[in-house]
């Protein structure tokens, strides 16, 4: 009989105590490799650095986390918008006009980004092909296949010029969500940046249990089976009535999984957000609704005074949106109109019925028209276009700096952001110091579990000291009854620490499941880090020094005395 | 010879001051294979002998010499406490007045307890041949607690004869048994002591008991103590 054959002989004898005591490791254990895993992972998931871009253009209002966990995380309201014109600027292949910015020595890629509407609670992004590595027309670039994978008879465009074989083409750089990972279509087609269509995340398709347009198919009946959508305008509350848009898009890619918070957005050609007559009237009418006032009764003249009593910029409301709203007025105007704002507001009616928006929305003239290729051409002119923001890949980490220290001077109408840097920050001084806390809680309860052992093995050495003093006098020797009693301590908490880790990594498998479902982007909870094997060799070291106590004092219990008791 | 004893001097501290001599025993010895009965009443000092012979208790002088097939004659008084446990655990076989089996563990893992601290493998075909010659054979999963007494003081004889010791110490092995399954385990003593070539040094008070051995010896004749248990003023040094 060997010495693990004694002590887990032993254990078994002693089973309730024993396991319960390994219960108290395990969940110390398992609380503290929970919290170990979100510390690792809280960078990869929060302070991401692997972007596959470098820099955001944002509204210089707003914070730069603001912006960042809008555009990267699809998280908070957006910050505000900047005019579409420094993305013109950026994006720009060819030596600028006159008076116009060169980004061409920095910029390598960007990206148009447009939030604001909504189908059932996940958000529409407005943005071009280029965000998937395809042309406007949806096709892919030289390099890749239909569904924008790589093609292998290319040179990766990551290589530095002297490293890449010559006489073999390069393939293009294209916009990455993560550094050297590129969106690739699982089925279906790129989106053409003129039609309303869109390409959507993979869990917007599991989820909401969409599919791609079928053409044998009315409109009607593919919306009615998911292969077209409307939107929403915004993210309408539970309590609030959803503005839902005319216009339908229909489904023509799905995206291959990305884990990343991008697999539960919708994309769609960032004109096609142009061309939704309520779309700026919207925001007015929802304020209106708020207020309890029906826009119909607010004579032309006076629509200037509302708005800003209501706090709206009358300035940053587009002539486009302004010319709906004042024919819609003055179509109704009424006979005697109110002189007083307040008083205004007073005579306010209640909100349409949901037959008269209906009727309302059947009233809506269309704010596009399409042009001889099925085109869509906004009535908005592109000078009044916004966007929220703009995604760019740099040239470089100088040309980053560049971007990010300069580009107020260039133009103060937005402002350049590392999202990386800014997630990092947010990480160090939130989420960091939150962990470590845990952690703080999490090494106290290892410490009740070691003294947990402690007791438990201590009462039974107590209980146990004619079996020691037999074992003496079977010829085991001290050293040895130490051995057996320590390591009876050290397998409780190898045991216990060990199963502590398979239930620390199943809970941040629960945890990394909620983080899917609600951000998009798990965590890896498979892997077991440095640090835990670490803890589990601490967890470890405290049981050894808790059983040494007890064994101890098997280690001078006088053999004759208890041989003789009972 | 078996075991040697000369000049053994084993002295206690009462909870007065003062000292207590339970052991003077000037000169004994068991030849090898010799099975000795040795009489002597309740305090006369015997377990106290047992435990100095086994090594369980250091006397306080005197010398005990040991036989051992593999080391010679060993003076188990002269050996560091880890040595004298070894020591013991290959060549002493100890069966105690109850049979202080492990609660826990079956008749067969008891007997490979007793072989599991000679720094030598366990021999599981001997532990249940042995147990066989006890009458065990149909028992050895037998937890003690489902053993009758007997049957439990039979795990310890074999338990004791585990390792082919060269002198097995009995301290009343009998005691806590009927007069007929008394007569049988004695009997087992002493034909696995035979089989294995050990010497056995039995102590009771029973002189019925100690009238089945070839060669008896009254405690008192060979402890100056046992005769006049006295006590001294002076601490013991």
């Amino acid at each position: 009989m060997n010495l693990f054959q004694l002590v887990s002989k032993q254990m078994r004898q002693r089973a309730l105590s024993t396991w319960l005591t390994l219960l108290s490791v395990l969940l110390g254990v398992s609380l503290a490799v929970a919290i170990i895993i979100l510390r690792r992972e809280g960078p990869n998931l929060f302070g991401q650095r692997d972007f596959g871009y470098d820099i955001l253009i944002g509204p210089p209002k707003g914070s730069p986390l603001q912006l960042t966990l809008n555009t990267v995380y699809h998280m908070d309201v957006s910050p505000g918008v900047i005019p579409f014109a420094i993305y013109d600027d950026m994006a720009r292949k060819t030596a600028p006009p006159p008076g116009r910015p060169d980004f061409r020595p920095y910029v390598r890629n960007a990206v148009p980004f447009m939030v604001g509407d909504s189908y059932r609670g996940r958000r529409l992004i407005g943005t071009s092909p280029a965000m998937f590595g395809f042309d406007n027309d949806g096709k892919p670039l030289a390099g890749y296949d239909e569904l924008g994978q790589p093609l292998p008879d290319f040179v990766d465009w990551h290589l530095d010029e002297d490293q890449r074989p010559r006489g073999v083409p390069v393939r293009t750089s294209t916009m990455e969500y993560r550094l050297n990972q590129k969106y690739e279509l699982a089925e279906g087609r790129m989106f053409k940046s003129k039609k309303f269509e869109a390409v959507i995340g993979s869990d917007v398709a599991s989820q909401l249990k969409l599919r791609l347009y079928d053409p044998s198919l009315s409109v009607e009946e593919n919306e009615k089976r998911g292969g077209a959508f409307r939107a929403t305008h915004g993210m309408p509350g539970p309590n609030e009535t959803p503005d839902v848009h005319k216009p339908r898009w229909n489904v023509v890619g799905i995206l291959k999984p990305t884990h990343t918070a991008n697999d539960k957005v919708l994309f769609i050609p960032y004109i096609s957000l142009y061309a939704i007559a309520e779309h700026e009237a919207g925001i007015i009418d929802q304020t209106l609704l708020k207020a309890n006032i029906d826009p119909s009764r607010i004579p032309p003249e006076r629509v200037d005074e509302v708005l800003v009593k209501l706090g709206i910029d009358p300035q940053n409301v587009p002539e486009s949106v302004r010319r709906k709203f004042k024919l819609k007025a003055a179509a109704t105007a009424p006979a005697a109109a109110p002189k007083d704002v307040d008083e205004l507001m007073k005579s306010a009616t209640p909100p349409p019925t949901a037959d008269e928006a209906k009727h309302d929305e059947a009233e809506d003239p269309d704010a596009f028209h399409l042009d001889e290729k099925g085109d869509i051409i906004p009535d908005l002119p592109p000078e009044e276009w916004m966007l929220s923001a703009i995604l760019v890949q740099s040239r470089s980490g100088f040309a980053t700096e560049r971007l990010k220290f300069n580009f107020k001077v260039i133009d103060d109408r937005a402002t350049a952001v590392n999202p990386a840097g800014i997630m990092r920050e947010f990480f160090d001084t939130f989420l960091s110091g939150t962990a470590n806390v845990l952690l703080l809680i999490a090494a106290f309860v290892s410490v009740v579990a070691a003294a947990s052992i402690l007791t438990t093995i201590y009462n039974s050495v107590s209980a146990r000291l004619r079996e020691i003093a037999i074992l003496r006098a079977l010829g085991a020797t001290r050293a040895r009854i130490l051995t057996i009693i320590c390591t009876e301590a050290v397998l409780i908490g190898l045991l216990g620490g060990l199963l502590g880790i398979v239930c620390g990594h199943l809970l941040s498998a629960v945890g990394s499941a909620f983080l899917q479902r609600t951000m998009g982007q798990p965590i890896n909870w498979i892997s077991v880090g440095p640090l835990e094997w670490g803890y589990l060799a601490l967890v470890v070291g405290m049981a050894f020094v808790a059983g040494l106590v007890p064994a101890l004092k098997a280690y001078r219990t006088p053999v004759a005395e208890n041989l003789t008791v009972g | 010879m078996g075991l040697s004893i000369s000049a053994l001097k084993k002295q206690y501290h009462a909870p007065d001051g003062s000292v207590v001599t339970v052991l003077d025993v000037p000169e004994f010895a068991i030849p090898s294979g010799q099975h000795v009965a040795l009489v002597g009443t309740s305090g006369s000092g015997k377990t106290t002998l047992l435990h100095s012979i086994a090594g369980i208790i250091t006397p306080d002088s005197g010398q005990i010499l040991i036989d051992s097939p593999a080391d010679g004659s060993v003076d188990v008084t002269q050996l560091p406490e880890a040595h004298r446990d070894i020591f013991r655990g290959r060549h002493i076989g100890y069966i105690f007045q109850t049979h202080h089996l492990l609660p826990g563990f079956t008749a067969l893992e008891n007997v490979l307890l007793g072989m599991s601290f000679t720094g030598r493998r366990a021999d599981p075909a001997w532990a249940r041949e042995l147990l066989g010659k006890v009458g065990l054979s149909e028992r050895l999963d037998y937890k003690p607690g489902k053993l009758s007494v007997g049957q439990q003081q039979r795990v310890a004889v074999a338990r004791a004869l585990a390792n082919k010791p060269s002198l097995v110490l009995a301290d009343e092995p009998t005691g806590a048994l009927d007069s007929e399954t008394a007569a049988a385990v004695l009997a087992l003593i002493r034909d696995l002591c035979t089989q294995v070539g050990a010497s056995l040094l039995l102590v009771t008070h029973d002189r019925d008991i100690a009238g089945q051995f070839p060669r008896q010896v009254d405690l008192a004749s060979i402890n100056l103590a046992a005769k006049k248990p006295f006590r001294t003023a002076q601490p013991a040094a």
